[in-house]
C-alpha cells in the first residue's frame, strides 16, 4: 500500500489482513470461491456498498486439506465491515466454513 | 485512611435524535404518477425504503435505521412526503432513497429537497418551495388569464400563512 507522510504522522491507506480459513473435509476450496464467499458474506451483511469494496487476495497456503491461510489488502476506511463480514460467514452453499482473523499489519512485511 | 472518592457518572442521553427529510417525487409521466400513486400509503412507502435499504447497506445498514424510521407526512396529490430518519445514519438512509427507482412497479425518482432538525423546519422549507415554484410558473406562463389566476393564488398563499416569508 501507498504509505502518505504529513507532518507528525503516516497515513497508510491500506491494510492487510491475516485469515485463517476453516472447512469441511469432503469439499476442495478454490482461492477464486474464498474470494467469492467472502464477497457474498458482505453483500449480504453491507449490502452492494460492501460488495464493491476492493479487496486483493496476495497470499494463499494450504496446510492440511482443510485449512488455508490468506493474505488480504483491505482499504483502511473498510476494516470493520470487512472482519465483521469475514467473522459473519458461516457456510456457503452446502459446506460449513469459519474464518479467523490472526493478524492485521499495515505493511505486507508483516504477513507471513 | 479510607478515603471516598466522589465519582461522577455520566449517564447517556437517551433521547432519539433524528433528522426529518423532505421528499419530493418525480415520475416519468402522468400515466405512471396516477398508477403510483392511486395506492401509495405510508406503509407502503416505508416498505419501499426497507427494501432499497436492504439491498443498498445490507442487514447491518438497515437495522442501524429501523428503529425510529417513519413516515410522517404524505401528501398523494403534491407528491411530498417527509421522514423520520435517526440522526446518527441519515446520510445512509438518505443515499438509499436517491438510489431508489421504482415505487409500486413505476420508474420515480426521490429528491430529497431539505433535511431538517424539526419537522416544523421541513414545513417552513416545503412553503418557501412552493411560493418559488409558482413565481416560476407565472414567469413562464403564457397567457394573461393564466398569469392572472397565478396572481391570484400567490397573493392567498401569501394572506393564509403567519409565516413571513423572504419574498
Amino acid at each position: 500500500g501507498k504509505r502518505v507522510h504529513t507532518m507528525n504522522y503516516t497515513t497508510c491507506t491500506d491494510l492487510y489482513l491475516n485469515i485463517h480459513f476453516e472447512q469441511q473435509p469432503d469439499f476442495n476450496v478454490t482461492l477464486s470461491q474464498i474470494k467469492l464467499m467472502i464477497m457474498k458474506s458482505l453483500l449480504d451483511l453491507h449490502g452492494q456498498v460492501g460488495s464493491a469494496i476492493p479487496i486483493e487476495i496476495l497470499k494463499h497456503k494450504v496446510f492440511s486439506d482443510l485449512e488455508h491461510y490468506a493474505t488480504l489488502r483491505i482499504p483502511q476506511k473498510e476494516l470493520t465491515k470487512v472482519w465483521s463480514a469475514v467473522t459473519m460467514l458461516g457456510s456457503y452453499g452446502n459446506t460449513n466454513c469459519a474464518i479467523c482473523v490472526t493478524e492485521t499489519p499495515v505493511s505486507d512485511l508483516g504477513c507471513t | 485512611l479510607f478515603i471516598r472518592k466522589r465519582i461522577r457518572v455520566q449517564g447517556e442521553n437517551m433521547r432519539f435524535k433524528s433528522r426529518y427529510l423532505l421528499l419530493e417525487f418525480s415520475f416519468s409521466s402522468e400515466k405512471d404518477r396516477r398508477v403510483a400513486l392511486s395506492s401509495l400509503n405510508e406503509k407502503h412507502l416505508r416498505h419501499h425504503i426497507k427494501e432499497s435499504l436492504l439491498s443498498l447497506h445490507g442487514d447491518y445498514g438497515l437495522a442501524c435505521v429501523l428503529q425510529s424510521l417513519n413516515v410522517k407526512y404524505l401528501n398523494v396529490t403534491t407528491d411530498v412526503a417527509i421522514l423520520r430518519v435517526p440522526r446518527d445514519h441519515y446520510r445512509t438512509v438518505w443515499s438509499a432513497i436517491t438510489l431508489m427507482t421504482h415505487l409500486q412497479n413505476s420508474p420515480c425518482s426521490i429528491n430529497t429537497i431539505h433535511i431538517g432538525g424539526t419537522i416544523k423546519s421541513c414545513q417552513k422549507y416545503l412553503i418557501e418551495y412552493n411560493y418559488k415554484k409558482l413565481k416560476n410558473m407565472l414567469e413562464s406562463s403564457s397567457t394573461g388569464l393564466e398569469k392572472k389566476n397565478l396572481r391570484l393564488k400567490i397573493k392567498e398563499v401569501l394572506k393564509k400563512d403567519s409565516i413571513p416569508l423572504k419574498v
